[in-house]
């Protein structure tokens, strides 16, 4: 059995009845990591003040929830039992600034102002983070992604849902297959986004010496930028069109295919901007 | 409504009903779009199969967990089916057979321009994450399904633009692009696939 990895077996199995509610509180010392792993039920970490985790919230009848720890590393898993059924909810509080890790499968996370690096993985569910936060690595195959915090940093990958950050300051990886991507006040410093058939709107400034990349296969891509953006502009689309307002109009790649690229430098050209889309329209449009 | 068996989705698609099966079959497939799904799956198994390489041997430990699902009577879609077939036949075997039969509903367009390449790895990687797929939940299977079709599209078109602009450095920055992700995202998938399995998250 997993939990026998390790040394101490604080609480165990609350075998909770059908939606009965229940309610651990464990008291630990930063820094630590804590891990959850929620299979189906819906997943709201909080951080908090308090030196304490407190474990809450309400499992169908058939999955119970347990709560190790070992070293400083504390893990809370729900436990599904053959008849288990679908859906819960686990709220679950720890102290701010320490190493989050969350893991569901078809439930939903939510983490508020955790503070620390926050690893977030659902499969199918849908992965929100609010207030502060360090560097964020969230991956969701078809859920959407919504990030409304100052996070250092934010890594977010989701095949079938739609990823808006806000808030955030540093490097920026973005990938969605089918998503809309809007990136809204961030001051970016790297930002790789990458969609194959989503809408991009990037609306957000960019530090000095900032290399953005944004590749697209037939989604749109359009940059909202200060009129005072320092930066090189390289585009190139293979069958999409062009429209900016920050220079001068693109012109065909070549006489004999039927591509359009355009170069050109506002201010010092400080930053980097490069684009590339196979169908995808382009439009660089002052803020 | 009754849905499709397996048989008859294989059949018609390898052209071996009669007229008038035939036309039973179309005529639900145009009503139903689960059974019109899975006919298309097939197809696009056949499609993948075909760009095996005759010497392909199935990756490590793929047919204990194409029986490991069976037993425990999970639902296996036509792509780990083929899958199973495949492996339980002899990679080599069903990859001639394949090659020599006729298949009147795969798109020749599709057929010309299999997205499997020749690399040995990347069949395997093809076939584990046609595996993998089949135990993620449904609207994360799907989703993902979505865009590796994306991405087989990205790479068909601009494959398609290569041979009517040879030598477009941007196209085949593109095509390389678009080949990386493919496999990155059938490897994603196996792991998460590993993790429902262990219990994890995913």
């Amino acid at each position: 059995m997993r939990i026998g990895t390790f040394g101490a077996l604080l609480v165990a199995g609350s075998t909770a009845a059908a939606q009965q509610p229940f309610n651990r509180t464990l008291n630990v010392s930063s820094p630590f990591s804590i891990s959850v792993v929620g299979m189906q039920a819906e997943v709201t970490v909080i951080g908090w003040s308090r030196n304490q985790i407190e474990v809450s919230g309400d499992l169908p009848l058939g999955q119970r929830v347990e709560i190790s720890r070992q070293d400083r590393r504390v893990e809370v898993r729900v436990i599904a039992g053959r008849a288990g059924g679908r859906g819960g909810r686990l709220v679950v509080k720890v102290p701010r600034g320490n190493a989050l890790d969350v893991e569901t499968t078809t439930g939903a996370i939510s983490a508020d102002s955790v503070g620390g690096l926050a690893r977030l993985k659902s499969a199918a569910g849908a992965v929100t983070v609010r207030g502060p936060a360090r560097t964020l690595s969230i991956e969701t195959l078809s859920g959407a992604i919504t990030v409304d915090a100052p996070a250092q940093g934010v890594v977010a990958h989701t095949a079938g849902g739609a990823v808006r950050i806000a808030g955030a300051s540093g490097f920026l990886e973005i990938f969605t297959g089918e998503g809309a991507v809007e990136v809204v006040r961030c001051m970016v410093t790297q930002a790789t986004i990458t969609t194959m058939s989503g809408r991009i709107v990037f609306a957000a400034d960019l530090a000095p010496n900032a290399l953005a990349r944004f590749d697209s296969y037939v989604g749109a891509v359009e940059l909202r930028l200060s009129s005072t953006v320092d930066a090189s502009f390289e585009l190139s689309t293979f069958g999409g069109t062009v429209v900016n307002e920050l220079g001068p109009p693109a012109r065909r790649s070549s006489e004999y295919a039927p591509g359009k690229e355009l170069s050109f430098t506002r201010g010092s050209g400080s930053s980097r901007i490069l684009i590339d889309t196979y169908g995808g329209d382009i439009r660089l449009l002052a803020r | 409504m009754e849905h499709l068996t397996v048989e008859q989705v294989n059949d018609y698609v390898d052209g071996e009903l009669t007229p008038a099966e035939r036309e039973a079959v179309a005529q639900h497939a145009a009503e139903c779009a689960h059974c019109q799904r899975e006919i298309d799956a097939y197809r696009r198994v056949l499609v993948r199969l075909r760009g095996l390489p005759a010497d392909f041997v199935p990756p490590a430990g793929l047919y204990d967990g194409i029986l490991a699902a069976a037993r425990q009577g999970r639902q296996l879609t036509v792509f780990a089916r083929a899958a199973a077939v495949l492996l339980m036949a002899g990679g080599a075997a069903v990859s001639v057979h394949l090659a020599r039969r006729p298949a009147p509903d795969v798109p020749q367009r599709a057929a010309s321009t299999a997205v499997v390449a020749p690399d040995p790895s990347e069949s395997e990687l093809t076939l584990a994450y046609i595996v993998a797929r089949d135990s993620l939940p449904p609207q994360a299977a799907a989703a993902l399904q979505r865009t590796v079709d994306s991405l087989d599209r990205a790479i068909d078109d601009t494959r398609s633009a290569l041979r009517t602009y040879p030598g477009d450095g941007r196209l085949e920055a593109r095509l390389a692009r678009a080949r990386q992700m493919r496999l990155r995202i059938m490897a994603d998938a196996v792991t998460w696939s590993q993790a429902t399995h262990q219990g994890g998250a995913t």
